[in-house]
């Protein structure tokens, strides 16, 4: 049976470097790229001929934007308006590599915790650099929610500073392990369809049933894809809150 | 697991900072242009909402008034048949009073006409039963009875 691991290995196909640092084009490189054009696609097809009445490709896209300009304006408020094209491009990307790694023979680019974490990394920059730039040292009073009693403050304080601290890291694990866990389970459950066939006599006969349960994975690693995709965005829509109205 | 081999990390990290910055700078520039075309749907669908309903105040305003004005000319309408009608009326009863008037003088001056004729026939009357008298007298007591007295006798008698 394959390695159900093989389909995360980072392929190296040309070397580069930039200022000496190994920058190397991979297929990571490459299904980023395949992101991007299919991104740049989808805004060119949406918004080369407007009409009154949108046609299918700008109802799409309108209704992608409008999807998180409104998440935007209900999780932070008009003041949150400078963020929705980060947001957009935030959630444009993880869904859309999402959805390509569920090709066969794709590469799942936000199956990676280098590139979830510095995702999450770039979030937790951001939401620390607008706070601080918005209200000062009184960001701080992030870590201190109103009317708590004073007995309680140190041991407040130092749970919303863990939970805050560990922001970067429960954001970038959640993409990584949902994606990660999906793939393998995939292509273990094909992997069985495979061995079962290959078995033969009776064995073959049974190896309709590892199908039909990677049909019905595959269906759920779709909803999987989008839900991921719309809670990477929410939870930065949140974050942003924080540190942009405080709470 | 190949994610948690970190030595091709690098190489991820700076393609992922190229590729997310050029998106970012894409998205940043064609976002409004989108937004641009949803909000002028919107302008464009409340201007015509608006229009819409300034359209049927005015088409019920014009209703309105063309219904007042129906009911003023009904009204105008009947008045002036109805003065009509009155006018004939007062016309025909005074034409009615004349014509009874006259048919009254009439009659009242045909009665007295009858009276005086019946008058002069009665005066006739006693002049011929005088005359007649007179004759009778002289034809059977062979007097000879002046008209006069004859008229005296027949009047004794009548009365």
């Amino acid at each position: 049976m394959a390695n159900p691991l093989e389909q995360f290995a980072i392929k190296r196909y040309a070397e580069f470097s930039v200022a000496g640092a190994d920058a190397a084009f991979t297929n990571a490189s490459l299904f980023m790229l395949i992101v991007l054009g299919l991104t740049l696609l989808f805004f060119w097809l949406g918004s080369r001929n407007p009409q009154l009445v949108p046609g299918r490709w700008q109802a799409a896209l309108e209704g992608a934007t409008g999807f998180i300009s409104g998440m935007v304006e209900e999780n932070i408020g008009p003041k949150g308006r400078a963020f929705v094209p980060f947001v957009f491009s935030l959630f444009i990307f993880v869904l859309v590599a999402n959805l390509i790694g569920l090709f066969p023979y794709s590469f799942t680019v936000t199956s990676h915790i280098v590139v979830t974490f510095a995702f999450a990394a770039l979030i937790f920059l951001i939401c620390v650099i607008v706070g601080f730039a918005k209200h000062g040292l009184h960001f701080f009073s992030l870590f201190v929610p109103q009317n708590t009693p004073i007995v309680l403050m140190p041991l407040i304080v130092l749970i919303e500073l863990i939970s805050f601290l560990s922001r970067p890291l429960t954001l970038s694990i959640r993409l990584f392990a949902n994606m990660t866990a999906g793939h393998i389970l995939l292509k273990v459950f094909a992997g069985f369809v495979i061995s079962l066939a290959a078995a033969g006599g009776a064995l073959a006969a049974i190896s309709i049933l590892p199908f039909f349960m990677t049909v019905a994975f595959y269906g759920l690693e779709l909803i999987v894809a989008v839900v991921q995709a719309y809670v990477f965005a929410l939870l930065t829509c949140i974050y942003l809150n924080d540190s942009i109205n405080l709470h | 697991m190949p994610q948690f081999d970190f030595s091709q990390a690098l190489p991820q990290i700076i393609w992922l900072v190229l590729v997310f910055g050029i998106l970012y700078l894409a998205v940043r520039g064609l976002y409004p242009r989108v937004e641009k075309v949803v909000e002028n749907r919107k302008a464009r669908i409340a201007a015509d909402l608006r229009e819409a309903e300034a359209a049927r105040d005015s088409a019920e305003a014009a209703t309105s008034g063309g219904t007042t004005a129906l009911a003023q000319a009904r009204a105008h309408a009947l008045g002036v048949t109805g003065k009509a009608r009155d006018e004939a009326n007062a016309a025909t009863q005074r034409r009615l009073a004349e014509i009874d008037a006259g048919l009254e003088a009439k009659a009242e001056a045909a009665a007295a006409s009858l009276v005086r004729q019946r008058d002069t026939a009665v005066a006739e009357l006693d002049a011929v039963a005088a005359e007649a008298a007179a004759d009778l007298v002289k034809r059977v007591a062979g007097l000879d009875v002046s008209n006069d007295e004859a008229a005296e006798a027949v009047k004794k008698a009548a009365a």
